[in-house]
């Protein structure tokens, strides 16, 4: 064990393909501590989405070891994971994954809603807001249905709604491959701020644009 | 619990699809009861199974016993019956609200079956003579009918008997507006049953995805599980529910309302929780494997 926030070991994962099984992850270790940003690189089809939810507590691993600030993940259970999740990780998913038809607020204000104790109405709406500020976007209206955002304002909304719970680790895969360039660059110094401001950033990409601000690049595949 | 404000927003995103169904359900149940009432209302009452499984003495009639052998049951078209008993108070009523005992009055005034009929149909007579009670229940209406028949000297005579024995010849099932009945009742079934079926799979999509989304961000499985449950629950048991009713106040409007079997309540309830367990247990297999897909172990 290390003083790293998110510390894997030996990680091995295989899929079904056919009558085989295929291997995604072969021996894949990481140390990722606060204020590190770091890139994990590589062409579709490499694991990066399955090497980030295993890491995220979204998947069991097969083979190795994981430990998000000193627990284990390996024999946690499903109640145990949600809660390590709450509180220590932040997930940003490629397309930003917005519940959809649904306000800004209620979107950001997601992770909240599973805390306990219970976090108020005007907690959440004042965390809302500075969450939404955090990320450039504090003109927008928590009310406004996000179907009418544009792409690059989403993936803000979902990077707020990532660090509404101020997470220690956040993870975030492939977060800029629906933007354009301007968006991206955006979100790339947003993600850089974030790093130098104590949070632990590990992120996916094969994008240059956001994999350049990182301190490390770890390549797969 | 904030699962509790979630459940009303999962059912409120669901809405639309719930109205639609119980839109769908009714629309069936009236048909279906439209259809009833043409076939098994006319129809061989002991052929019709709901009737068959009545528990003994559920269903009555009043059989004609007829000296001239115009036997009501036997006449293949409408006709003019005089001197057949009319076993009703007033005009338009039901016949099972007459002839449960308690209430199976006859017109005071009249002492004759004559008098009672006054240009009866058999259709109206077949209609009537049904009730919802046991054979002896009726036997004071028949005492006072046949001390009538007997004081006009017709040598017509009644007796009340169990449902199952009678034999209703007035089958109209097989004529064309019977099948023509029947295919659009199956028609609008299967259109209906489509329409639900592609809205329950758009709102398993949305579901499933709203539900990843929010194991993303710390919602527990089992709490989504609940949720789902619920949800399913909530969305099930209204619309089978407002189906149910509307198919009963058509029957209760129909000419011929068939006879209910004891605790029918039960059915729909029963039908709601194979339904729930027909849907909820794949729904729940397939919130697992999304919330935690697996590759070989
Ligand atoms: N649940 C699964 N079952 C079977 N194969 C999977 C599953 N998830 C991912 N894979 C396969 O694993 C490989 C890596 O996928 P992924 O981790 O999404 O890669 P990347 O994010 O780098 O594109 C792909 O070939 C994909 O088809
Ligand atoms: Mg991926």
């Amino acid at each position: 064990m290390t003083s790293a926030l998110l510390h894997a070991d030996n990680l091995s994962h295989a899929f079904p393909d056919g009558e085989n099984t295929r291997l995604i992850l072969d021996g894949f270790s990481l140390d990722l501590s606060a204020g590190e940003m770091v890139g994990v690189h590589g062409p579709s089809g490499t694991g990066k989405t399955t090497l980030l939810r295993i890491l995220a507590g979204l998947l069991p691993p097969q083979e190795g070891t994981v430990w998000v600030a000193g627990e284990s993940l390996n024999y946690a259970t499903p109640r145990a994971l949600a809660r390590i999740r709450t509180a220590h990780i932040g997930f940003l998913a490629q397309s930003g994954d917005l519940l959809r038809s649904e306000s800004v607020a209620a979107n950001i204000e997601l992770p909240l809603l599973f805390i306990r104790p219970r976090v108020g109405q005007s907690e959440r709406a004042r965390r809302v807001r500075a969450a939404l500020g955090t990320v450039g976007l504090g003109d927008l209206r928590p009310e406004q249905n996000v179907d009418t955002l544009s792409g690059g304002q989403r993936q803000r909304v979902a990077l707020a709604r990532a660090l509404i719970r101020a997470p220690a680790i956040l993870i975030a895969d492939e977060p800029t491959a629906a933007l354009d360039a301007a968006a991206a660059t955006l979100l790339a110094t947003h993600l850089r701020a974030l790093a130098d401001a104590g949070t632990a950033v590990l992120l996916a990409s094969h994008d240059p644009r956001i994999l350049t601000p990182c301190d490390r690049l770890i390549p797969l595949g | 619990m904030s699962s509790r404000t979630r459940v009303g927003r999962d059912f409120r995103s669901a809405t639309g699809w719930f109205v639609l169904c119980a839109v769908i359900l009714a629309g069936q149940a009236a048909l279906v009861a439209s259809f009833a009432t043409f076939t098994v209302g006319y129809a061989d009452a002991a052929a019709s199974p709901s009737e068959t499984e009545l528990p003994a003495g559920q269903g009555s009639a009043v059989r004609v016993i007829d000296p001239q052998a115009r036997n009501v049951q036997d006449l293949e078209e409408p006709a003019l019956l005089p001197g057949a008993p009319v076993l009703f108070g007033a005009l338009g009523e039901r016949a099972d609200l007459f002839l449960t005992g308690e209430d199976g009055r006859i017109d005071p005034g009249a002492t004759t079956a004559e008098e009672f009929t006054a240009g009866m149909r058999a259709e109206d007579l077949a209609r009537l003579i049904r009730c919802l009670c046991a054979p002896d229940a009726l036997e004071d209406v028949i005492v006072s009918i046949n001390a009538a028949e007997d004081a006009a000297e017709t040598g017509r005579r009644y007796e009340a008997v169990p449902v199952k024995e009678l034999i209703s010849p007035l089958e109209r099932s097989g004529t064309l507006i019977d099948r023509l009945n029947l295919t659009l009742g199956i028609t609008v079934s299967l259109l209906g049953g489509v329409v639900v079926a592609a809205g329950a799979h758009r709102l398993r999509a949305h579901t499933l995805r709203r539900f990843l989304i929010e194991h993303l961000h710390g919602a527990r499985p089992g709490m989504l599980h609940l949720r789902a449950q619920l949800v399913l629950a909530l969305g099930i048991t209204p619309p089978l529910l407002l189906g149910f009713t509307a198919g009963r106040i058509v029957y209760a409007g129909a000419d011929w309302p068939p006879l209910l079997p004891a605790h029918y309540l039960l059915f729909p309830a029963l039908f709601a929780l194979a339904l729930h367990l027909l849907i909820g247990i794949p729904f729940a297999r397939r919130i697992s494997r999304t919330l935690h897909p697996k590759g070989p172990s």
